[in-house]
């Protein structure tokens, strides 16, 4: 009983352990010698269900905890039964924009960068430029915005779906640059734990952060050297 | 003039200092220090202007911008400026913070004017049932000279280029009659058991939801609805400073004793019966609220520094925080962690202009917690309410009004008031504001419990608030659009 309270509670339980199961994979896969996480530094293209399997497990790793008021949001704002259904469909337009974005990046930039640590430090650059643009805050700002929902019938369900292209959206205007250098470095951990941490941390400081990302840049310009 | 505990401040009665003598010294010298922070520099943390944008400062809203004037620097403006606490539980905090570091800085200007030592904001109580002018302004805000025959700049203000322009507001503010309805000075918001409430509504607190730093997205709690939000839209009319922008709020003198009233109903709310301050750490101690003091120095403070008005950092009492409602019970406080449960909503947004809209929709009962709680809450909850310009007007929120019947003639029907302060503001993603509009929840709880009310359905109409002297048609109010209107069980 005290049990499903808290899940009554906290509509979000579930994104939350996928998400943990998601970082146990990526985990993992760091700690293998010859793990999924390295497949794209021969220089060769990856198959395209790998490309979405990191790209869902990125997503859901480093995003899923961001979502915690928007999950939240359309749990409360839907019928009672229609809650988890709810969640499932704002989640999955929330990770088809991220899933379009991988493809287009693994297509598109990846297999252009072949060896070089230098095109991943010029994603840093990128990322901490955009750190400072007005578009940057602009969707950091819209990332918990919210919209009405209808309360029953197909015309929810495509609304739970739009609202979550929409703050995929909002989403991906903030962090490309931040995704894209987890990417250029091969789903690495060791990209994706300060990524979040960065992520984490301009929702909470958002001016603060902006000069920090400068910082880190450099840090990690010498580190790809 | 003051005859407090030693060295406690009394903040008093502004329409008792005002029957007393309409140029009270308290009135005077607040003039008289207004006068010389309107002749600061913006620059100066204890200028006017600097004041007004700590609320928040919009370059493009701000009426008294000079092309080419210099601001400070943006680091600056990104700790101290557009930092007010909306829809949230710390507006309370916040603004008595705010209201505090005013306080001492006028207080300051008064001394080196030679006034005396003590002055303190008085309060205007514009819900004083005794006082038959209590919905007008007193006389000091609207004379156009002080007893010395100079501009009063409380109710012009004299721009530093020189030009004078009269502060604008509702119509009838400045010719001293009544301004706002009973309706806007409702104190209901007094009998609310608990502070706070949930960020996703379906339920509403005296003080507001539990947020992070917050400047204006989701719900307004109860008494940043009504009074606050209605008597800043009521001040201001459709066009005032006070209402139309977060940005000019603070520029009108009648502000900070609109906010020293709503600071002195904290007070009286904490009176009543079991009613208590947050516990949680995500009030007291999470967020540091940065100001300047007197002296120009920068200040750090957290709420719950700021839940004793006699501590030594505040050291000030109210002349009266005695109780409206003797002997009406508070309620019980409902669950803090019962979980709303919507149980019915309309599907497409509602367009209010200048006449009476009324949407009707289906309605369930609860399955989940609710379903089990012996009295569950009930709450009308009006999400995403936005206007793309302004200006715009309040509107009363009344439930199962028969078609064909007057609002006017079933008073117990009406629900609530959307104050509509800030709705233009809100629905513009830019400054702190996300942009997806104003939020208000409404307790329908005894209101639904009559026999009229067929659980399967319910109706909601909007009926246009008509404030005395205000010629809506004629100031051309714009639309509002309701995102979604729906009810929840909690
Ligand atoms: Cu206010």
């Amino acid at each position: 009983m005290r049990w499903q309270l808290a899940f009554w509670r906290h509509p979000e339980w579930w994104s939350l352990v996928l998400s943990a199961a998601a970082w146990l994979a990526i985990a993992a896969a760091a700690l293998t010698p010859g793990g999924h996480a390295d497949h794209a530094h021969g220089g060769h293209e990856a198959a395209p269900s790998l490309v979405a399997l990191n790209w869902l497990n990125m997503t859901s790793a480093m995003m899923f905890p961001m979502l915690i008021a928007p999950v939240r949001f359309v749990a409360a704002r839907s019928l009672w039964r229609m809650r988890n259904r709810a969640i499932v469909l704002f989640l999955a337009g929330y990770c088809a924009v991220w899933l379009g974005y991988g493809v287009a990046v693994e297509t598109l930039v990846t297999p252009q960068r072949g060896e070089s640590r230098l095109f991943l430090a010029l994603t840093f650059l990128v990322a901490a430029a955009w750190q400072w643009t007005p578009l940057k805050k602009s969707g950091l700002r819209r990332c918990h915005r919210t919209a009405p929902l209808a309360p029953a019938g197909i015309r929810a369900s495509l609304d739970c779906l739009r609202y979550g292209l929409t703050i995929g959206g909002n989403c991906w205007l903030s962090c490309w640059a931040l995704m894209l250098v987890c990417a250029a470095a091969g789903h690495s951990l060791w990209a994706m734990i300060p990524a979040t941490a960065v992520i984490w941390m301009e929702r909470a400081w958002p001016n603060q952060l902006r000069g920090l990302a400068w910082r880190l840049a450099g840090r990690q310009i010498e580190l790809a050297r | 003039m003051q005859n407090g505990k030693k060295g406690i401040r009394i903040r008093q009665d502004v329409w008792k200092l005002s029957n007393e003598d309409p140029w009270h010294p308290v009135l005077l010298w607040y003039a008289r220090a207004v006068a010389a922070m309107q002749g600061r520099a913006i620059t100066d943390p204890t200028s006017w202007r600097y004041q007004a944008a700590i609320h928040e400062h919009f370059p493009a809203n701000d009426p008294l911008a000079v092309s080419g004037e210099t601001l400070p620097s943006l680091s600056e403006q990104a700790t101290f400026w557009t930092q007010c606490q909306h829809d949230s539980w710390f507006f309370f905090p916040f603004h008595r913070a705010y209201l505090l570091y005013f306080e001492r800085i006028v207080a300051e200007a008064v001394r080196q004017l030679g006034g005396p030592a003590d002055w303190a904001l008085p309060y205007w109580n514009y819900s004083d049932a005794t006082n038959k002018d209590a919905r007008r302004l007193p006389p000091a805000f609207y004379a156009s000279t002080l007893p010395d025959g100079t501009t009063n700049p409380l109710r012009i203000y004299k721009q530093t280029l020189g030009t004078e322009t009269d502060i604008p507001r509702s119509p009838n503010a400045n010719k001293g009659l009544d301004i706002a309805t009973a309706s806007d000075v409702d104190l209901s918001c007094l009998l609310k058991p608990q502070f706070a409430s949930s960020s996703i509504g379906g339920q509403v607190g005296f003080g507001g939801p539990r947020t992070w730093f917050n400047h204006n997205n989701g719900h307004a709690g109860a008494c940043e609805s009504r009074p606050h939000g209605t008597m800043h839209v009521a001040v201001g009319g459709p066009k005032g400073w006070m209402s139309s922008s977060f940005t000019t709020a603070g520029l009108d003198p009648l502000f900070w004793v609109h906010h020293c009233n709503i600071d002195r109903l904290w007070e009286v709310w904490l009176r009543r019966s079991a009613n208590a301050n947050p516990g949680e750490p995500g009030w007291r101690s999470i967020l540091t609220m940065y100001f300047h003091d007197a002296d120009g120095k920068a200040v750090g403070v957290k709420s719950e520094q700021l839940a004793d008005t006699t501590a030594p950092l505040l050291g000030y009492e109210y002349e009266d925080v005695s109780d409206p409602f003797p002997g009406v019970v508070t309620p019980a406080a409902p669950d803090p962690g019962a979980v709303p449960e919507m149980v019915g909503a309309t599907s497409a947004p509602i367009v209010l202009g200048a006449s009476r809209v009324t949407v009707q929709f289906a309605t369930t009962a609860p399955l989940g917690p609710a379903a089990k709680s012996p009295s569950p809450s009930v709450h009308l909850n009006l999400e995403n309410i936005t206007a793309a310009e302004g200006p715009t007007e309040s509107y009363l929120v009344y439930v199962n009004l028969p078609a064909g019947i007057g609002p006017e003639d079933r008073p117990d029907l009406e629900a609530g008031i959307i104050p509509l302060f800030g709705v233009v503001e809100a629905s513009r993603e830019d400054r702190g504001h996300r942009g997806d509009g104003l939020h208000y929840s409404i307790d329908v709880t005894s209101l639904l419990r009559t026999a009229e009310w067929n659980p399967n359905s319910l109706q909601v109409t909007f009926v246009p608030h008509e404030r005395p002297g205000v010629d809506r048609a004629g100031v051309g109010v714009k639309t509002v659009t309701v995102g979604r209107v729906s009810l929840y069980y909690s």
